[in-house]
């Protein structure tokens, strides 16, 4: 029954693959979408093919992913530690909301030439950009999963005599984690997405540099520029995967997880009143 | 001729600003942040970054690093693709590049804000007097019923920048020809978008380069003018440039740079089909297509003050800057 149901739910998405696929390259093949504008599926497949086999599509994923780790790491590790310090204190949440809801509205496409002023085109600038584009949002979750405690475990912890660093650590965290890690997969998409438009726009090595190499180089390199973005969105679907996958396995205690179904995220929670 | 994206859109200005300012602050700082990033390598090479804008008209550049016209100078030179010459110059602002790729609107832009940035050598040469030699074009759509400039009066025309060469060429061109330059509904693109955009009816008009220019003139497109070859012929439109405070720390590495960079031009003038081989690795071109690539050039390495001086009069006029440095000052001197 199980394994019936996974051949549905995965050839469904194998055959709207497939679909997509022939539908692209129907649309180059019967010439509404003319090659010197956008390359036809098989031509891109064919320059995916030449890449897979060169060491420079790896040293480029290798680069954009140094970028994207780093930056990933920092900026959750900040957003978890300063978002529970400011979930935990009501003052210092309702002084500070608005600044990070400020912030987290800025594009890092503005804020990209300053961050080339200050590092250039290097490994930091990139890993500043994923850091700043990641910290806002994450943090603002993490105060969220912190002050959305059940009032329940919050009781008990309290008649128990539960305080200090152990509340925090089989309380409050195990409380906020389901919120922290939807944060952390939304963060793991832009974090990719910034890493790119860094090395696009900035110049970082990576896959966003070959992307512009490419695009420059003309009409005949149209087929080799979307390859390079193709393997961006393998790249992004692997990574998305990987942490959902994580996920279901660290939160499989968690209400959300059991359901066999996916479960409704806890993303856009309405912020605790008070 | 010239590559910018459009996605710096009209903050050109205010990243031109932001880079004076970091200068300012690293002039200051003294003497010590001048010389930074540059360090003596084995032998007395110089260890230099330049950040680029990849593009054909590089070939010169590409050649003086392949055919060792650098190291035969004593520079050692990593190379940085950069989207757009104000990505390059804020890299400068830096520290972490010490030569760069710049436009001669983005240029001016800088010395207007008080950021020293100055010419140092040509990329692979002047603008070509004639239009046969010219790649940059405007263009109007098949059926759009532009016979002429003056027919461009509430038409979208293409840009690939909104604050760039062409922008204000097509405002030059517009006013010339008799029509208020505001008339005309000027639309920021990249070049690979606008060949559809042109088929598509999305706009009347664009100014393109080659090699993207030949799917739209495939598609039907007519050529309106060169703006280059007709506004500034033998103009210098783009140079090689570092900020002023490097320039007087390494005097030694500027003229070392400016001697590759000629002596590269010079040898590409006589041998195009070598130094037209190196976008096959720089640019991952197949060779033929390398080999047929468009070069807009007229190989004279010497920079000219006088057009930067008219493209600089042109963005006084049309309101992208206030002050008017002098085009000599934009050129460093030994």
């Amino acid at each position: 029954m199980r394994l019936r149901a996974a051949l549905v739910r995965y050839g469904s998405r194998l055959l709207v693959l497939v679909a997509a696929l022939g539908l692209w390259q129907g649309l180059s093949a019967a010439g509404i979408i003319s090659g010197d504008e956008f390359p036809s599926m098989t031509a891109t497949a064919r320059a995916l093919g030449d890449q897979a086999g060169s060491a420079a599509l790896w040293t480029a994923v290798g680069q954009t992913l140094a970028g994207w780790g780093a930056g990933l790491l920092i900026g959750g590790a900040a957003a978890v530690a300063l978002g529970t310090l400011i979930g935990l204190n009501r003052f210092a949440y309702r002084s500070s909301i608005g600044v990070i809801e400020f912030f987290k509205t800025i594009p890092v496409v503005a804020i990209l030439p300053i961050a080339l002023v200050l590092w250039g085109v290097t490994l930091n600038m990139k890993i500043a950009l994923v850091t700043f584009a990641v910290f806002w949002p994450l943090v603002i979750q993490v105060c969220y999963g912190v002050r959305s405690l059940d009032p329940v475990a919050r009781d008990t912890a309290a008649a128990l005599g539960v305080t200090g660093p152990r509340k925090f650590a089989v309380v409050t965290l195990p409380s906020a984690a389901p919120f922290i890690a939807t944060g952390l997969r939304v963060s793991v998409a832009v974090a990719l997405i910034v890493d790119i438009v860094a090395e696009l726009i900035g110049g970082g090595s990576g896959l966003g540099t070959r992307i512009l190499v490419a695009e420059n180089a003309g009409p005949s390199q149209y087929p080799a520029m979307y390859a390079y973005i193709v393997v961006a969105g393998i790249l992004g679907v692997l990574l998305a995967g990987v942490f959902a996958v994580a996920e279901r396995r660290l939160l499989h205690w968690h209400s959300a997880q059991r359901a066999d179904t996916v479960a409704p995220e806890p993303a856009a929670v309405v912020p605790v009143a008070s | 001729m010239i590559i910018r994206r459009p996605r710096w859109g009209r903050r050109v200005a205010g990243a031109c600003a932001a880079i004076a300012i970091a200068i300012f602050a690293a002039a200051c700082g003294g003497p010590a942040e001048s010389g930074s990033g540059t360090s003596k390598g084995p032998g007395g090479v110089t260890n230099l970054t330049l950040g680029y804008v990849p593009y054909t008209d590089d070939a010169a550049l590409f050649y003086a690093q392949d055919g060792g016209i650098f190291r035969s100078h004593g520079l050692n030179v990593k190379f940085v693709p950069q989207a757009s010459p104000v990505a390059v110059e804020a890299s400068m602002a830096s520290g972490t590049e010490q030569f760069g790729f710049v436009t001669t609107p983005v240029l001016v832009n800088l010395n207007s804000k008080g950021a020293p940035a100055k010419c140092v050598s040509s990329v692979d040469g002047n603008q070509p007097a004639t239009a046969a030699g010219d790649h940059t074009v405007l263009v109007a759509a098949k059926g759009s019923g532009i016979k002429s400039i003056a027919d461009l009066k509430g038409k979208n025309v293409a840009e690939v920048q909104l604050t760039s060469l062409n922008s204000l060429a097509v405002q030059v061109l517009a006013k010339r020809a008799g029509i208020d330059p505001a008339s005309i509904h000027q639309i920021a693109m990249p070049f690979p978008q606008m060949p559809a955009a042109l088929s598509q009816g999305r706009v009347q008009a664009a100014v393109i380069v080659a090699p993207f220019a030949d799917a739209a003139l495939a598609d039907g497109a007519t050529v309106l003018t060169h703006p280059n070859a007709d506004l500034f012929p033998n103009g210098t439109v783009t140079c090689l440039d570092a900020m002023g405070p490097y320039l007087k720390a390494n005097p030694k590495v500027a003229s070392d740079f400016r001697a590759a960079m000629n002596a590269a031009i010079a040898y590409c003038h006589g041998h195009q089909s070598a130094c037209k081989a190196t976008l096959a690795s720089h640019l991952s071109l197949p060779p033929a297509k390398a080999a047929k690539a468009a070069l807009s050039t007229n190989w004279n390495p010497a920079l000219n003050p006088a057009s930067i001086t008219l493209i600089e009069g042109y963005m006084k006029q049309y309101g992208e800057i206030t002050s008017e440095p002098a085009a000599a000052s934009m050129i460093w001197k030994p």
